[in-house]
């Protein structure tokens, strides 16, 4: 299957899962709502009511987001680069953030209902996923671009190439 | 020392405004040709190339509007700074090497250069050309406005300038601003970038150290105090809820990308090579620096709830008010200092795309060629958009009105939606088509104004350039799918073969 239908394919599961949170009636302070006591604070309220009916289609919809995400960088690559080995660096980046998004999506349900969570560097539980965890999950890719770019991004071969097209152009080989 | 607080934050400022003064007279002996102004010769390093894309990423949204938006709606908007490193390594994976690339070959100087030259299409880049012109007016009024309350706080807190107006402020903040713009160029503003960010990382390296001193048990026991007041707050999707804070992800991760302040930035190295260094200093930078963010905002709000300071009155009052009771006055004037140089890295960057875009781009798409002497026009452009904007900015703000609210609609959330989908996948995907990319860019015109007039209301106060990027990136796709493929010039076929 080429690339490109993956990622429509995925844009489109997106739409659906967003299209179904949207068909949602909204529960409790679904948005927020303001702070019984100061002024410029909002409140989120019973969290449990507000997500009830919207936790499973915001996991697809993230999760969706994480495959598109992981489809762009492959795409990212040119063809003739993307290897066996490059598929299997970036699904297992990909994977890394599906499982992070899951542990704080899971431990926010479980705080939820139990009312109670731990602390972690400074935050709750599932706060401390989202704050470290999601944003170092992408370090992932950022890694494979780093330490793969010779072999990926940018080879010595790639740099010969264009050079050899900057002097074809140079030469008059192309017109505008 | 308390006593001079004002005075000290006065003398750091105005420190720093020297410094970009100073940078611009430099920045003169090095601005000689148009592509001097817009692209620095293609001739920077990746320190400068690095420090230039975070530090046009990371507005003076980022340093008042978001500790305030931590305030008012707890970790909501703590997905946007968390969708950063995905951002960027998406940008760098799909158009750092394309653009720089195409650059060279084409010798662009801005990005509808390159998107003309991509789909061969003078429509593309008229479409591209008007929607950055119309979002740097809208963008930048909002950054100056920004910039003239920020000092009129910071003067008026002195006896001598207790006073001042904010035309006044408006006039001395944008002085400076397009003093350097005009006489540097990009050379400028680049360079002025580079002890912005530095500015910034230290900036949000001291905020952090004194924001855990504000509570014995530091940050997590502000965050206790937050969660026995209101769970949720504290949780990751904040006061706001799932929808919104993973919708603004999606915006802000994916619409990166599409940021033509960022982007043009990965034609300015000296080589492609250096985009493996320059992606790691970017997201060092970045990531520092947006730690003033989470640890003003959740600080603050804990602080209100325990007591330590009274309630605030408006949500951006959150770093001054964090500033003035719980920071040295030093690290105040650094702060602060470090707020103009988010707001002026990001505002010059706006102010060359847009000059760029009114004396380049548009003229090039309506007649076939640029102006002559793009120098020169290139300067008097640069200051008649500030002129503009400004008087946008103290229009909106004396007089309000419709005009600059649709304005605001082309901003960051426009940019995303337009102009992702024609770079990110068209740049990489051959089969795109001039058709899918007008497509994409009218229909996010469409939604984003439909939405800031308030004909259309997304549900879960999902953003609307949230609803307009993932619409355009279907509507790119699909339009192209379904209609004739356009033959690719063949140096960027072979280019996109690379």
């Amino acid at each position: 299957m080429k690339l490109i239908y993956a990622i429509l394919a995925s844009f489109l599961c997106m739409a659906v899962f967003v299209g179904w949170v949207a068909l949602m009636p909204p529960e409790g302070l679904a948005v927020g709502g303001p702070h019984p006591d100061y002024p410029a604070m909002s409140i989120g309220g019973d969290g449990a009511a507000r997500t009830r009916a919207i936790a499973a289609p915001v996991y697809l919809w993230q999760a969706s987001v994480i495959v598109i995400a992981s489809l762009f960088i492959l795409l990212g690559v040119s063809p003739q680069r993307r290897t066996p080995l490059l598929f299997w660096l970036v699904g297992g980046a990909g994977a890394a953030m599906l499982a992070i998004w899951t542990l704080l999506f899971t431990s926010y349900l479980a705080a939820q209902a139990s009312g109670e969570t731990h602390y972690a560097l400074g935050f709750p539980i599932p706060t401390a996923w989202m704050v470290y965890g999601v944003f170092l999950s992408h370090f992932g890719f950022c890694a494979i671009y780093v330490f793969g770019f010779r072999r990926f991004v940018y080879s010595d071969a790639d740099e010969a190439a264009f050079q050899q097209l900057l002097q074809d152009k140079n030469d008059g080989a192309f017109t505008e | 020392m308390a006593e001079h607080r004002h005075l000290i934050i006065v003398f750091c400022v105005g420190v720093y405004m020297l410094a970009s003064i100073g940078v611009g007279l430099w920045a003169i002996r090095r601005t000689h040709s148009a592509s001097d102004f817009f692209v620095a010769g293609r001739s920077l390093g990746p320190l400068v190339v690095a420090m230039a894309v975070f530090s046009s990423t990371l507005s003076g949204f980022g340093f008042v509007g978001g500790p305030g938006l931590v305030y008012n709606s707890g970790l909501s908007s703590f997905w946007m700074v968390c969708a950063a490193s995905l951002g960027y390594a998406l940008a760098f994976f799909l158009v750092a090497k394309r653009i720089r690339l195409v650059a060279e070959l084409r010798d662009t100087v801005s990005l509808p250069d390159v998107l003309a030259a991509r789909y061969s299409s003078e429509a593309v880049r008229f479409m591209t050309g008007v929607t950055i012109l119309l979002g740097v007016l809208g963008y930048l009024a909002t950054q100056i406005l920004a910039m003239a309350l920020v000092l009129q706080s910071i003067l008026s807190a002195t006896a001598m300038f207790a006073d001042i107006s904010l035309v006044t402020c408006a006039v001395v903040s944008l002085s400076v601003l397009v003093f350097y713009s005009v006489t540097g160029g990009i050379v400028a503003s680049v360079y002025t970038d580079l002890v912005q960010g530095l500015v910034m990382m230290l900036a949000g390296v001291m905020v952090v150290i004194a924001a855990a001193n504000v509570f014995d048990g530091g940050l997590t026991e502000a965050s206790q105090v937050i969660f026995r007041d209101d769970p949720e707050t504290i949780m990751p999707f904040g006061a706001l809820g799932m929808a919104t804070s993973m919708a603004w992800f999606f915006m802000f991760g994916f619409g990166n990308a599409g940021q033509p302040h960022v982007i043009t930035k990965f034609m300015m190295n000296r080589r492609v090579s250096d985009n493996r260094t320059i992606l790691p200093i970017t997201l060092l930078g970045y990531a520092v620096s947006a730690m003033l963010w989470i640890s003003i905002g959740v600080v603050i709000h804990a602080a209100v709830i325990a007591g330590l300071t009274p309630a605030l009155q408006s949500a951006d009052q959150a770093a001054p008010v964090f500033l003035t009771a719980f920071a040295n006055p030093w690290l105040a004037g650094v702060v602060f200092a470090g707020l103009f140089a988010a707001i002026m890295s990001t505002a010059d960057a706006f102010l060359n795309i847009g000059a760029a875009a009114a004396i380049h781009d548009i003229p090039k798409a309506l007649r076939g060629r640029a102006f002559g002497n793009e120098l020169h026009w290139a300067r008097i452009a640069t200051v008649t958009i500030a002129l503009a904007a400004a008087a946008f900015a103290l229009y909106s703000h004396y007089v309000g009105g419709k005009l600059i609210a649709i304005l605001g609609a082309f901003g960051w959330g426009m940019f995303a939606a337009a102009l992702a989908p024609l770079v990110v996948i068209g740049l990489n995907w051959k089969r795109a088509t001039r058709a899918g990319a007008l497509a994409a860019i009218s229909v996010s015109i469409v939604i984003n104004i439909a939405v800031q007039i308030g004909a259309f209301s997304p549900p879960y106060a999902m953003a609307g350039g949230f609803v307009a990027m993932l619409v355009s990136f279907i509507v790119f796709i699909g339009v192209s799918l379904v209609t004739a493929p356009v033959p690719i010039a063949d140096d960027l076929d072979r280019a996109m073969d690379i």
